[in-house]
């Protein structure tokens, strides 16, 4: 009996406590990346997932049944060249691109969906800037995502940084709106990712998410 | 010698299944294309009074070369196999015989078929070809219903499905060739009448195929594709038949309804098609499943033999507290039973292990490792069950066989505890999940031990029996339950122990804390008086039945 | 010889419908103009649909969010490489154009319980540790006889093999991608696996048609 007991203590003993020091969180996001930071207007935001294991998404994103059109079942890509992508990606994405600038996560949803909740560190491009916008506003918003001008007027995207795009979730068209607008300006479709599943796929996975102002839902 | 042995031959023929019997995808196609043939007898026969008549010569000599090759090709690909039409070689020798049958008619039948294409045909001819092509029809059919009824008795309704769909393709084209003679004079008031009952008959097989038709057979088909073909079937037929009176006296009618007839059959082949593919799948499925069952019944024994073991672990504890209290006299007629039962359980699973048990639902164990440490476990529990049956008989007053017991029942319960890491093991690498199950058996299984050990020290220190020793051991004891409780309750992923998250798990976990708290701290109690010993004595079966369901539980639940 | 699932197959169904006239005034499509798709679930009709209702929402453990990894990682997007990640649109074309003509078969990879309190039509069941013990398991050849797949002295051809879309409960779920492992071990042609990422939980979180198969063994 003495064998038994003791080395269950050892084993207790030796394997700590079940809080959460980096590789003793209870759900990760990747099996190396149990969270991350993130900048998120200015501030600091940890992006994890939700801890207790008996939480359950009860909002309106559990909602099943859309009225389709508009809201219908979108295919897995939004076209040949661009990549559709999930939340291990978009989780590397966030680590070693959007930290070290050279990539941009995309809310495509309108202001009012973006300020009430969002992921963190991801800007809001309405998808009607693009959709219905001028070659000027292209321009404008190009920029911002490190587009240059050439001397000639052309415009050099080797420097544009790598975006992913999200909406609601599989059922909402607005990344494929903000995206057609996108290439039919030129920017290079293999700069570009669909996170398919959006917010709903986000939320559904406990993943952190920034509210930014209250609202009445 | 020889008797026995002319016994076993009979019965071994008798018994044997059909070394003949095809697949059942092989027996799908022959079934389909052996129907093909009653079609190919009509078809040729039409278009070879077709080209008689003058009409579409060239083109109708054309499909009359082509059906005949093909006709030639499947009835020797039925006979000798062809890869092409992924046929085998027919080994029935019923069939055999009937098909050799077929070939014959068909010899003298080709050959006059071979004068139409040759431009050589003459009157008789034709004679021949019209008399021959109805015997020819009826061997053929013979040589399907003998396919056909190979097929088991789950199936015969749709194989009757596919049967009967494919003799539609061979009506349409008799219809045409009844039309072509009806209109070439010959024989008329017969063929009229050949007509009329081929074309009831086909309306009436479409309809029991669509509907249902007990008659015939047939169930009615709820399937979306079958469905839709059937329709378009239907709606083509709605055309022909009244179209079938006037059509001979009409040319311009004849030629139309002859080719929505040939339109028709091309519909009930796709038909044909259908019905196989979903005969097809639903013999996927349930050989799959029966495959899944099997799987199954291996999976759930492996975890209930891991359940059984632990269940070893508590009893050698469960016999020694209970060896204690029969001479400590404390409701000593009860214990003695309650011992007997224990000891003849765990006598009776440890063969269980070795042999195979139905009652305990143990199938014997096919690992050597554990064959052969079945036997050291023997080897300790003799002795062991030869002392608890003094005990048992010496209403507890032989201190010797006491002191046996009290002495080694710890090493049993470690060589016990061995053994269920043995099951544990044994079985082939396990998945995440798989490994998980059988550590939450294992260790929720422990705690059952852990009840009746600490209830056995706690009576050793009463009966003043090493108390120094023992009172350690049952603090140790003790804190060792606390510890794996909390390990349950929460999860512990160092032991991959996931946290229950099914609520009949959590709440069975929450009764056995609840009781666990009010018995820890009387365990614990040095000087307990004879209440709080009562409580004891009374309470840890109870918790230790309520332990076993929560390790019951983590053998059913789907969803951990 | 990978497989494009575009939403090219949607224009003829789409022509179909319109031309028999079969818009229906329904909410809830599954796309435009696609309210429902009738499919053979051995030798029964079943139709894959929404659920009408625009107010509902799942509310079983599919809705839980923190499952403990491990071991409930959540998968990437393509977990294997050369095996396509497909969705539901795909799926619904699956079972409608493979299954139905024995060219295909979609596979539940997880236990029988689970399949039985629920699937996607059309769905075989082949439980993912069937695979488990690859040398001494008795099961393969049979599955592999089941899938197409021919056995001669060489080993296992797969040229006639069926396609096999496989699933499980969904991206937060080990057990199809385990299983789709050990089928690629086995030498299973890559080309010839589709993997449903979303599983169960998007399929039910779309308000898809599920069904309860009818106890094995039984026919």
């Amino acid at each position: 009996m003495k064998k038994i007991g003791t080395a269950l203590i050892a084993a207790i003993v030796t394997s700590g406590t079940l809080q959460a020091t980096s590789n003793n969180v209870l759900v990760k996001i990747t099996p190396d990346i149990p969270y991350l930071y993130v900048n998120h207007m200015g501030q600091k935001v940890k992006i994890g997932r939700i801890q207790d294991t008996t939480n359950r998404l009860t909002d309106d994103y559990t909602k099943t049944s859309r009225a389709c059109p508009p809201f219908c079942i979108h295919p897995t890509k939004v076209n040949d060249k661009i990549k559709t992508i999930a939340e291990v990606e978009m989780a590397r994405f966030l680590k070693e691109k959007v930290n070290s600038g050279k990539g941009v996560v995309i809310d495509a949803r309108l202001k009012s969906w973006y300020e009430l909740e969002t992921i963190p560190s991801a800007i809001n491009i309405p998808f009607p800037v693009m959709e219905s916008g001028t070659k000027k506003t292209a321009e404008k918003v190009f920029r911002l995502l490190g587009m240059q001008v050439r001397k000639d007027g052309s415009w050099d995207f080797s420097k544009a940084k790598e975006l992913a795009v999200f909406c609601n979730g599989v059922w909402c068209d607005q990344s494929h709106r903000l995206i057609d607008g996108m290439l039919k300006y030129g920017y290079p479709a293999e700069k570009i990712a669909y996170y398919r599943s959006g917010f709903q796929g986000w939320k559904l996975l406990g993943l952190t998410t920034v509210v930014q102002k209250e609202n009445v839902k | 010698m020889m008797r026995t042995l002319m016994i076993w031959i009979v019965a071994a023929l008798l018994l044997a299944p059909s070394a003949f019997a095809l697949t059942t995808k092989e027996l799908a196609i022959s079934i389909n294309l052996a129907g093909k043939q009653r079609m190919l007898t009509q078809k040729m026969t039409k278009e070879a009074l077709l080209v008689d008549a003058g009409i579409d010569t060239q083109k109708n000599l054309e499909k009359l070369k082509k059906s005949r090759a093909l006709f030639d090709k499947t009835l020797n690909g039925l006979l000798h196999g062809d890869k092409s039409l992924r046929l085998k070689p027919c080994q029935d020798p019923k069939v055999k015989v009937q098909l050799k049958k077929v070939l014959k008619l068909w010899k003298a039948f080709d050959r006059d078929i071979g004068k139409v294409i040759a431009g050589k045909a003459d009157k008789n001819t034709y004679k021949r070809l019209e008399k021959n092509n109805l015997t020819l029809l009826k061997e053929m059919h013979k040589a399907v219903t003998m396919y056909v009824s190979e097929t088991k008795q789950k199936t015969s309704r749709r194989a009757q499905a596919i049967n009967l769909s494919g003799k539609e393709r061979m009506l349409t084209q008799r219809m045409a060739k009844d039309l072509l003679l009806i209109s070439e004079g010959i024989d008329t008031k017969k063929n009229r009448a050949d007509l009329k009952a081929t074309a009831k008959e086909f309306e009436a097989i479409l309809k029991g195929l669509q509907k249902g038709d007990a008659a015939l057979g047939l169930v009615g088909t709820k399937l979306p594709g079958i469905k839709k073909q059937l329709q378009k079937g239907d709606t083509l037929w709605r055309e022909i038949k009244p179209a079938l009176a006037k059509a001979p006296k009409n040319p311009k009618l004849m030629a139309k309804t002859i080719a929505q007839l040939d339109t028709l059959l091309v519909v009930m082949n796709k038909a044909v098609k259908k019905y196989e593919k979903s005969i097809q799948r639903e013999k996927q499925a349930l050989q799959l499943s029966s495959l899944v069952n099997s799987f199954m019944k291996h999976k759930n024994s492996e975890n209930h033999v891991v359940n059984l073991s632990g269940k070893q672990r508590m009893l050698t504890q469960k016999m020694t507290k209970l060896a204690l209290l029969v001479s400590l006299n404390i409701d000593r007629a009860e214990n003695k039973k309650r011992l007997q039962n224990a000891y003849t359980l765990y006598g009776k699973t440890l063969d269980g292990f070795a042999k195979g048990d139905k009652t305990l639902g143990l199938e014997a164990t096919k690992d050597p490792k554990v064959t052969a440490y079945l036997g050291e476990v023997r080897a300790a529990w003799k002795p062991f069950a030869a002392n608890v049956r003094k005990v048992i008989d010496s209403n507890g007053k032989d201190t010797k066989a006491l002191a046996y017991v009290v002495k080694h029942n710890e090493a049993l319960l470690q060589k016990s505890h061995h053994l269920v890491q043995l099951f544990k093991k044994s079985g082939g690498k396990k998945s995440f999940m798989e490994k998980a199950r059988l550590n939450i058996v294992d260790i929720a299984g422990r705690q059952r031990m852990l009840t009746q050990k600490m209830t056995k020290e706690k009576l050793l220190i009463l009966a003043k029996v090493a108390s120094k020793q023992n009172s350690q051991k049952l603090k140790e004891t003790v804190s060792q339950f606390d510890t794996a409780l909390t390990m349950l309750i929460k999860g512990d992923p160092a032991h991959q122990l996931p946290k229950p998250a099914n609520a009949k798990m959590i709440a069975q976990l929450k009764r056995v804390d609840t009781l666990w708290q009010k018995l820890k701290p009387i365990y614990l109690d040095e000087k307990p008086g004879k209440k709080a010993l009562q409580a004891i004595v009374e309470g840890n079966p109870v918790l230790l039945s309520e332990m076993n369901k929560a390790v019951h539980i983590s053998e059913i639940v789907a969803d951990y | 010889m990978g497989y494009r699932y575009k939403s090219a197959f949607l224009r003829p169904l789409l022509l179909l419908l319109c031309g028999l006239g079969l818009l229906y005034g329904r909410e809830v499509n599954i796309v435009e103009g696609l309210p429902y798709v009738d499919v053979d679930v051995n030798g029964e009709n079943i139709r894959i649909e929404r659920i009408q209702d625009t107010s509902h929402k799942l509310k079983n453990s599919y809705t839980k969010t923190s499952r403990p990894t491990p071991p409930f990682n959540i998968q990437p997007f393509e977990p294997i490489k050369g095996v396509q990640t497909v969705t539901e649109l795909d799926v619904i074309n699956f079972i409608k154009e493979k299954v139905s003509e024995n060219e295909g078969m979609l596979i539940d990879g997880r236990m029988p319980k689970w399949y039985q309190n629920g699937t996607i039509p059309g769905a075989l069941n082949i439980p993912f540790s069937m695979f488990a013990q690859h040398q001494e398991n008795p099961y393969v050849d049979q599955i592999f006889t089941i899938f197409g797949a021919e056995l001669d002295e060489d080993g296992w051809h797969f040229d006639d093999a069926q396609e096999l879309l496989v699933f499980d409960n969904g991206p937060w779920c080990q057990q199809g991608v385990t299983l789709m492992k050990h089928l690629i071990a086995l030498g299973y042609p890559k080309e010839k696996i589709l993997y449903y990422r979303g599983g169960m939980q998007f399929w039910q979180i779309l308000g898809l048609t599920t069904i309860k198969p009818k106890a094995q063994g039984a026919s």
